[in-house]
């Protein structure tokens, strides 16, 4: 018995040591390294001598107007992103799972995964490109006769942009979902007497909300922190809170108050992100019962 | 309750073709088993009822009305999945209580009678369960429950059985019978098993490559098998083959010195024919008793409720399955008589 335990336990602690020490390191230590510099004046790694502890940091930025109202913007972008990629990802990952054959999934995955094989910055200059005043969009319009303006250097462009680049991970999401709905749960819904939108609601969205979360999670935080989006389409007026955070650490080099923003930032984030599970929760209780 | 019939149903998927025009009726109350192997079009004929398939022509009736354009959520018919398809999001009662929901019947009502149909299927105090709490026997009652409480006019049971264990089976077998029994709803239940088709139904319709095989109630269907197909795919008949002869008015299927009596039912002596036999239909004989033929045993299996006598009548193989009672004594290799009575015989034209 003793023996068994010993084998049991030790090859577990041995095996999961690689991971956890991962994430001491690239986790963990990094968000207390945050936590301490927001703390913390001006920047230590600049040579600067030791400032000792102050609390300066965060009542600048308490004070910030600046910041509150990114925050704000940022969130509300996000809030919009994130819904854009909701609405347009259920069709496409409903169409992928269900409707196509299983034998070309793979296919209509491969187009989805696709803009993940370039980086980032090309499929913002690729926007920009197909976007800017005689680009491809707008001379096409204009052949067509209609005149428009550029959507370019707008916070419009910075919201159709994040969304082009995040739209995959929803879909991704909600495919995973989806695809585990057994198509005779949705038939015996039918023939108990639920229309298709009843359906749709009572058992296909129920079902699909733990890949639902997790879409709205690895889109709208990321959305949220994004500054490369808003500094190359969002023109003058289009900063986010990132922007901010990013030019406390890339131009005046304050670390300390970037490291308080940054924190904010993270823990607005949380809370949030804890509401919506709680909402869903809810929303999952009244439409059918207990879920997970 | 209501009559439920179907006209010339065809269905073809891919160019492959797996109902061929089948029309049967079932009266009202009834409780009909669609027979055959995987593949004959069964469940089909199912989906088409229920209507989530669309025939390519025929027709479903309900009472009289035609109902093939009908959408499914509109037709009342409850169907039963083999794998019960039942909602992992909901607990036990928001499962039975979904259709009365979908038709907007007031709370108290839906909780009064969810609770009537868990006492039914014999789970009252279910309601507040999860489903995957529930084992395969518990959830397919729940899925019963469910198909039952909107008073369908017609219950489909899609192979409900198949995923549950022997006993469990055989305790469900009986239990959906008196279900159905007591509430009379006309049924409709599809199975590849037929000695479920033959316990359970009042109609059985024996189904093969999209074509009904053979129609009648379990007794008739069992003993009066009329192809080749029948009598193998239920309880696996010998086929002995021989040629057609008449002596003194009473026909025999002869084969060198196998003689079998049969009762004439067409054909023409020295017709060339193949008999089904049951392996139960033998019963052992002296030598000299009339009809005696010769059975050379080889080899003895011993299955639980009886023997299994693998051997040789004449020179063609036959199985034998006796009680334990009759064949305890006989020992591998050797030679008895045996004999069949003339009405427990059937036989083809080859």
């Amino acid at each position: 018995m003793n023996n068994r335990q010993k084998k049991n336990i030790q090859p577990t602690a041995l095996w999961t040591a690689p991971s956890i020490v991962m994430l001491l390191c690239l986790t963990v230590i990094p968000l207390l390294m945050l936590l301490v510099f927001s703390f913390m004046n001006h920047n230590i790694f600049a040579g600067q001598p030791w400032p000792g502890w102050t609390f300066d940091n965060i009542t600048r930025m308490v004070q910030s107007d600046t910041f509150w109202r990114l925050l704000g913007k940022s969130l509300l972008i996000a809030g919009v992103v994130t819904l854009i990629c909701i609405l347009a990802a259920y069709p496409a990952a409903w169409a992928i799972a269900k409707v196509v054959k299983p034998q070309n999934r793979s296919i209509f995955m491969m187009v989805v995964i696709l803009p993940f094989f370039t980086s980032q910055l090309l499929l913002i200059y690729a926007m920009m490109n197909l976007l800017q005043s005689g680009g491809l969009l707008l001379t096409m319009l204009e052949a067509l006769g209609i005149q428009a303006e550029t959507l370019l250097y707008t916070n419009k462009a910075t919201v159709l942009v994040l969304t082009y680049e995040y739209l995959p991970y929803m879909i991704l999401c909600l495919y995973s979902s989806l695809e585990g709905i057994g198509d005779n749960l949705i038939q015996a819904s039918l023939t108990l007497g639920a229309s298709k939108w009843k359906t749709f609601t009572n058992i296909v969205f129920p079902m699909s909300v733990p890949g639902l979360l997790s879409g709205i999670l690895l889109v709208f935080v990321p959305v949220a922190g994004s500054f490369m989006e808003p500094g190359l389409v969002g023109g003058a007026n289009g900063a986010m809170v990132g922007s901010m955070i990013d030019t406390q650490y890339s131009g005046s080099l304050n670390m300390g108050y970037g490291a308080a923003l940054s924190c904010t930032l993270l823990i607005v984030l949380s809370i949030i992100m804890g509401l919506t599970r709680l909402a869903t929760a809810r929303a999952q209780r009244s439409i059918g019962g207990d879920m997970e | 309750m209501a009559e439920l019939a179907v006209r010339n149903l065809r269905k073809t998927f891919d160019r492959d073709e797996v109902l061929k025009g089948v029309s049967f009726t079932v009266e009202s109350g009834k409780f009909l088993s669609l027979l055959g192997p995987s593949g004959c079009g069964k469940s089909t004929i199912l989906r088409i009822i229920c209507g989530l398939e669309t025939p390519d022509s025929g027709e479903v009736l309900v009472d009289g009305v035609d109902v093939t354009k009908v959408r499914p959520e509109k037709r009342n018919i409850g169907l039963v999945f083999q794998n019960y398809a039942l909602f992992p999001s909901m607990n036990v009662a928001k499962n039975v209580g979904y259709g009365l929901k979908m038709q907007k019947v007031p709370e108290k009502e839906i909780n009064e009678r969810v609770q009537e149909a868990l006492a039914l299927v014999k789970l009252p105090d279910y309601g507040s369960r999860r489903i995957h709490q529930l084992s395969g026997g518990e959830q397919q009652r729940i899925a019963l429950a469910r198909a039952l409480v909107t008073r369908p006019s017609i219950l489909l049971l899609d192979e409900p059985l198949s995923a549950l264990d022997r006993k469990v089976r055989a305790e469900m077998q009986y239990e959906i019978r008196n279900i159905q029994r007591e509430i009379g709803t006309t049924t409709v239940f599809v199975t590849h098993d037929q000695e479920e088709a033959l316990t359970m139904s009042d109609q059985i319709i024996l189904m093969n490559k999209g074509c009904i095989e053979q129609e009648g109630d379990p007794y008739a269907i069992y003993s009066r098998p009329v192809s080749e197909f029948a009598s193998d795919f239920l309880g696996k008949a010998n086929l002995i083959s021989g040629t057609l002869c008449c002596e003194g008015g009473q026909w025999y299927l002869a084969d060198g010195e196998v003689r079998i009596a049969v009762n004439h039912c067409g054909g023409q002596e020295g017709d060339p024919v193949k008999a089904a036999v049951r392996g139960e239909y033998f019963e052992f004989c002296s030598p000299e008793a009339e009809g005696a033929n010769p059975f050379h045993l080889q080899k003895k299996i011993f299955t639980g409720l009886s023997w299994k006598l693998i051997g040789t009548l004449g020179t063609q193989p036959v199985d034998i399955s006796a009680l334990g009672i009759s064949a305890d004594h006989l020992e591998e290799g050797a030679h008895v008589y045996v004999r069949i009575r003339p009405e427990n015989v059937v036989y083809y034209n080859k």
